[in-house]
């Protein structure tokens, strides 16, 4: 698989933010009240995450460690602000819908997120479409959310009436609407059983191959485990950033010159690479 | 020191670039953002005035002292933010109104009514309520309750009160409770300042 085509197969299926990663949960059980309102705060969101990935890998040499996260977040803010104006002026009905959320794309840990976690670390177009991947990824999650909670909750989909909806004051026979999906709870009960039955569906992949479930055998490294739910050559990737992520971690508690070295190892490794 | 100096110059220039170019897109959608604004609230005029002609709209000033009192006098937490007169006022006015008691937060609206006082219609500028609940004020079923009706005040029907009932939206009482408080205030309004 090429390179930016797995960055992308990562961000939907393999680490989806909304799944598996349990990322950017406030936007996920606010704004999922119907499916267009999912479609609308996950395009947004990916326009901000792409922005922001691409913006932050070019500057990451730039960049000191020491003052990142200020930088991240500026960086991103300034982007939402952007989004939020265009939205305004030029599809004033999203706006309307999504209304204080648009702001609060700021403090989307996805965001944030894959600003630490990859663009900090890689090349721009890697980060380009890591952002495309983990923005259709989020997209995805949100509108299945809240197309479930808008069907069950109030018997539409995309604010079309699908399930004739029993209306007691005319006598007529029909749907009554399950009102709790369209509430809070309900969030949290369809984001439960979808990632229920993501795992399901996961375990029950690795069984049909004949092959051990991967925490039985990670610990002998991914060589040896050749699963392939798992994606062999590729959770070796991502366990080499893993580790990178924790290297750095430790080295920010130390002193200010040791991550100067560390940071240069990191971008000559990536020079090689 | 001087990387802290270094590091601060950094994140200043990036501050400022941000800045600047917040300020770029803010200038290039000024225009498009008014007139969005400015044709959906032309869009509401519209809608609960069909009789007129959007000529015929012209905005006034808001007697805030009025307004004040007009929202106590109802009991609702609201505020007047405009005014129109529909042919100088001979057939109508047009008075936009922000209630703060809504579910998901302020509910805006605008409310026609006609020079002998009877409500015209009304029409939903701002309204970020649940899905499925609330939202359904949006639904004529709810929103046409108020128009036509000649009264000095509306009440929803859980409440109990005096003059028009409205039937509440079910699982949204506060939401019906901030309409027609929104509503009251610009029946109050135009009673005190027309």
């Amino acid at each position: 698989m090429k390179n930016w085509l797995e960055r992308i197969y990562n961000g939907i299926i393999k680490e989806n933010p909304t799944f598996v990663l349990i990322l950017g949960m406030c936007p996920t059980l606010a704004v999922t009240t119907s499916a267009s309102n999912g479609i609308g705060m996950g395009l947004s969101t990916t326009a901000v995450l792409v922005l922001s990935n691409m913006l932050i890998a070019m500057l990451r040499k730039i960049i000191p460690n020491s003052v990142r996260i200020p930088a991240f977040i500026v960086i991103v803010a300034a982007f939402v602000t952007m989004v939020q104006f265009l939205l305004q002026g030029f599809v004033p009905s999203v706006y309307q819908s999504l209304g204080l959320y648009i702001p609060l794309i700021v403090v989307n840990c996805i965001i944030l997120g894959r600003a630490e976690a990859y663009a900090y670390k890689n090349t721009v177009m890697m980060s380009i479409f890591d952002g495309i991947g983990m923005g259709i990824g989020f997209t995805l999650a949100i509108t299945i959310i809240g197309l479930i909670r808008e069907l069950i909750g109030a018997g539409q989909a995309f604010g079309r009436q699908i399930i004739p909806v029993a209306d007691s004051a005319a006598g007529k026979g029909g749907y009554v609407p399950v009102t709790i999906f369209i509430l809070a709870p309900g969030a949290f009960l369809v984001l439960a059983f979808l990632i229920a039955f993501q795992n399901y569906l996961k375990r029950k992949a690795a069984k049909r191959a004949h092959r051990p479930i991967p925490a039985a055998t990670c610990a002998d490294g991914c060589a040896a485990c050749g699963n392939e739910i798992c994606g062999k050559p590729l959770i070796s990737e991502e366990k080499t950033e893993k580790t990178e992520n924790k290297k750095e971690v430790t080295t920010e508690e130390k002193s200010e010159a040791k991550t100067e070295v560390k940071t240069d190892e990191a971008s000559d490794k990536e020079a090689l690479a | 020191m001087s990387k802290m100096i270094k590091n601060a110059i950094i994140i200043t220039v990036i501050t400022i670039v941000a800045g600047v170019a917040l300020g770029l897109v803010y200038e290039i959608t000024k225009v498009p953002i008014a007139n969005a604004e400015e044709n959906a609230k032309r869009e509401a005029w519209q809608k609960v005035f069909p009789k007129a002609e959007l000529a015929d709209f012209e905005t006034t000033e808001v007697d805030e002292e009025k307004a004040k009192e007009a929202a106590a006098s109802v009991n609702a937490n609201a505020l007047i933010d405009e005014v129109c007169t529909v042919k100088g006022g001979d057939e109508g006015y047009v008075i936009t109104v922000t209630d703060k008691e809504g579910y998901g937060g302020d509910v805006q609206i605008t409310v026609g009514i006609a020079s002998d006082g009877t409500v015209t219609g009304i029409s939903f500028l701002e309204l970020s309520e649940t899905a499925g609940l609330g939202m359904k004020a949006k639904e004529p079923s709810f929103y046409e309750q108020y128009a036509n009706k000649k009264t000095d005040s509306f009440y929803v029907s859980k409440d109990g009160g005096e003059g028009e009932k409205i039937d509440a939206i079910s699982g949204a009482t506060i939401t019906s409770r901030a309409v027609t408080g929104a509503v009251n205030t610009a029946l109050a309004y135009y009673r005190s300042a027309f």
